[in-house]
């Protein structure tokens, strides 16, 4: 409980023709943290003939099949509404198959789906381009009044056509010739609007002349097509109406595809069986091998060893525990309510191997600061009724249920300060508190706020002498904590006017701190003061929810007494009031919890840097 | 004594507004930095957290200091 599980390194040899059942049993297993092997094969540092292993030999379908179930993704993605979409759930992963009997499954699955689903992608894509098409003709033909077929003339032996922007007073300003004027038509839109679009329709003979003329006026020439080849005055009136069938028929596909989609929502978890068959299928690349034989490193849980040793011999595949470790990846290993508050210690990193996991201590002071800052009957109630909420929606969701328990047990504490300190909404429902008024003795909670900090702050202490010790890091035990505990010898001596005594500790600590970081390792000792100051933030937020909670309960009482609008708006008052007091310190007392716990508990002791274990293993978290 | 009472609470109210001012100036220029940090890598947010703290130490101290003053000069 307050240190990681106890993690072996292990090598396995066997057999190529047993790899496949091997990796059966250790994917359904989970308990190896595999290591990748490749960079020693290539360094020869595995034996003198292995090479890096290939995949298994379904491979390559089921990479295919991935592609193909990603293609259907990616359609149904492009044209499914928002609205329509549905979350997919992964279904059951079948433990027992074998890779063939996966990739026949995901293959009478896909091709329920692909035909249909490309067909339909194919008609809609075209319907689009030739709305797109129809769009663009009906804007070229309005805006320059076209009642003829222009491709006809663009490109061809005696006449060109081009198009193009400028601006609308360059090409005012313009003085074509009159051979060009007579042998051109120019055709301009964006009527009133700064940058023209122009069409020129030109005789092939005057053609040098009018580039000639059009380089002088930053002309930008343009490619522009019309679809339509057959342009009358009908032209356009017979493109809309042909561009609201085909509307009509784009809504049809789209409520086809939706359909579809209903049901593949169903089979969604193909992706996930998929998924799940490629890392089976592609985990031997970390292996080494020779012709007859491969061979893996990972690491487990020490305690699984002997169980699994004897199950791997029975398949003649040898398990072998490598030497001892300093460092390994880790596993953090919590009893079921602690464990939900590994959620906050990861939020900051994970410990390294063989160092104090604070977990522990996480779940036992945080949803008392937490209530402590809080300390409110009401608020307490209210925490509790989101906790549930989240332990409700946590049936699909670790994470939700671990954030639940974590607020249900700070809503508990919550309640108990609120009954010490007599607080129900502020005094909106008046409660003899069992201890006392905050707002009387804030000294007496200030006091007791700079207690905690040294106890909490004193295990963080005695934690890092432990972590010391055992990893044998003498310098850091007599120079870190040691030193701190001299400090507080010095400050409690002086207290209690031992001042021959005080000196004494207080100059040795002085040295030891100077031997550790020179003069910078003086600014440990106003660190530390600092972190037991900062705990004083406890009684700063205890008495700040408990003020907002007065002021509104004030306020909504004064107008209570205004008449009618009075009795209208007290109401509104104490409901948005209080639901915003607690939302904000909700808020604050969640980080200021939190924070106490990293930047002021974990900085004497906690050394993060280490490797989470990453299991080879079906099921996801 | 009114006199007193006043400039006791003027001198707590002092005491915690420029430490808070100073305090939150520093911080949100380290926080701001902390957010960069972490968005380009998420393993930064603790040693962010961190940074980002330290200068509140400085409110704490005013709210310490008006604490003294309102609770225990004003009832002496």
């Amino acid at each position: 409980m307050f240190k990681p599980e106890k993690i072996v390194k292990v090598e396995v040899l066997g057999l190529q023709k047993n790899k496949e059942d091997f990796i059966s049993l250790i994917h359904k297993f989970g308990l190896f943290h595999i290591n990748d092997l490749s960079n020693s094969v290539k360094e020869d540092k595995i034996f003198h003939n292995a090479n890096q292993d290939a995949p298994l030999k379904e491979t390559e379908k089921i990479s295919e099949l991935t592609l193909r179930a990603n293609f259907i993704r990616e359609v149904f993605e492009k044209h499914i509404d928002e609205k329509n979409k549905k979350e997919i759930f992964p279904g059951r992963i079948p433990k027992n198959l074998t890779l063939n009997k996966i990739s026949e499954m995901v293959e009478k699955k896909l091709s329920t789906f692909e035909k249909e689903t490309i067909k339909v992608d194919q008609s809609l894509k075209n319907i689009n381009n030739r709305i797109e098409e129809i769009k663009s003709d009906i804007e070229l033909i309005d805006s320059y009044k076209i009642k003829f077929n222009i491709n006809q003339f663009e490109n061809s032996k005696y006449t060109n056509l081009i198009f193009g922007r400028m601006l609308k007073e360059d090409l005012e300003l313009c003085e074509f010739s009159d051979v060009v004027k007579a042998n051109s038509i120019i055709l301009t839109n964006g009527a009133g609007k700064k940058i023209g679009d122009v069409m020129i329709l030109y005789k092939r003979s005057i053609e040098e002349e009018l580039n000639q003329a059009l380089k002088q006026i930053n002309f930008e020439r343009e490619k522009v097509t019309l679809s339509t080849t057959d342009v009358n005055i009908n032209t356009v009136s017979a493109l809309k109406d042909e561009l609201t069938v085909l509307i009509k028929k784009k809504n049809e596909k789209s409520a086809e595809l939706n359909n579809l989609y209903s049901k593949y929502a169903e089979e969604g978890f193909i992706h996930e069986i998929l998924s799940f068959a490629k890392s089976r299928a592609e985990v031997s690349t970390n292996f080494a091998r020779t012709e007859k034989t491969f061979f893996m490193g990972a690491y487990m849980p020490e305690n699984n060893f002997d169980s699994l040793n004897k199950l791997l011999l029975k398949h003649d595949i040898v398990l072998s525990k490598a030497s001892q470790l300093k460092t390994a990846p880790v596993i953090l290993n919590n009893l079921p309510y602690i464990k939900s508050f590994e959620q906050l210690t990861k939020m900051f990193g994970t410990p390294k191997y063989n160092t104090i996991d604070p977990t522990f201590f996480m779940a036992l002071f945080f949803p008392f600061f937490f209530g402590f800052m809080f300390s409110d009957m009401g608020y307490g109630i209210m925490v509790m009724i989101f906790s549930s909420v989240f332990l409700i929606l946590g049936k699909k969701s670790k994470t939700l249920f671990d954030y639940g328990i974590i607020f249900a047990s700070a809503g508990i504490w919550t309640i108990v300060f609120g009954l010490l300190f007599g607080s129900f909404f502020g005094n909106l429902i008046k409660i003899t508190p069992l201890l006392f008024d905050p707002f009387q003795k804030s000294i007496v909670i200030l006091i007791a706020a700079i207690i905690i900090g040294f106890i909490h702050l004193n295990i963080g202490i005695i934690l890092s002498m432990v972590n010391n010790l055992t990893n044998n890091n003498k310098k850091d035990f007599l120079f870190n904590d040691i030193s701190l505990v001299l400090l507080q010898g010095s400050i409690i001596a002086l207290i209690f006017k031992q001042n021959l005594l005080g000196g004494l500790l207080f100059a040795l600590t002085l040295i030891m701190l100077f031997i550790k970081s020179s003069l910078f390792g003086l600014m440990e000792i106003t660190s530390f003061v600092g972190m037991v100051l900062s705990y004083a933030r406890i009684l700063a937020l205890s008495l700040a929810t408990g003020g907002i909670a007065l002021a509104i309960n004030i306020v909504s009482a004064k107008i209570m007494g205004a008449g009618w609008i009075g009795l209208i708006l007290a109401p509104i008052i104490i409901i948005f009031g209080h639901i915003f007091n607690f939302v904000i310190n909700m808020i604050g007392s969640t980080i200021n919890a939190v924070r106490l716990h990293f930047v002021e508990f974990f900085t004497v002791f906690f050394q993060e840097g280490g490797e989470e274990f990453k299991p080879f293993k079906i099921e996801k978290d | 004594m009114v006199e007193t009472a006043g400039l006791i609470a003027i001198g707590a109210g002092l005491a915690i507004g420029l430490a808070g001012l100073g305090s939150g100036i520093g911080q949100g220029i380290a926080a701001s930095a902390g957010a960069g940090a972490t968005a380009e890598n998420e393993k930064l947010f603790a040693k962010m957290l961190t940074f980002s703290a330290l200068p509140e130490t400085q409110a704490i101290y005013g709210f310490v200091i008006a604490i003294i003053l309102l609770f225990v000069y004003a009832v002496a």
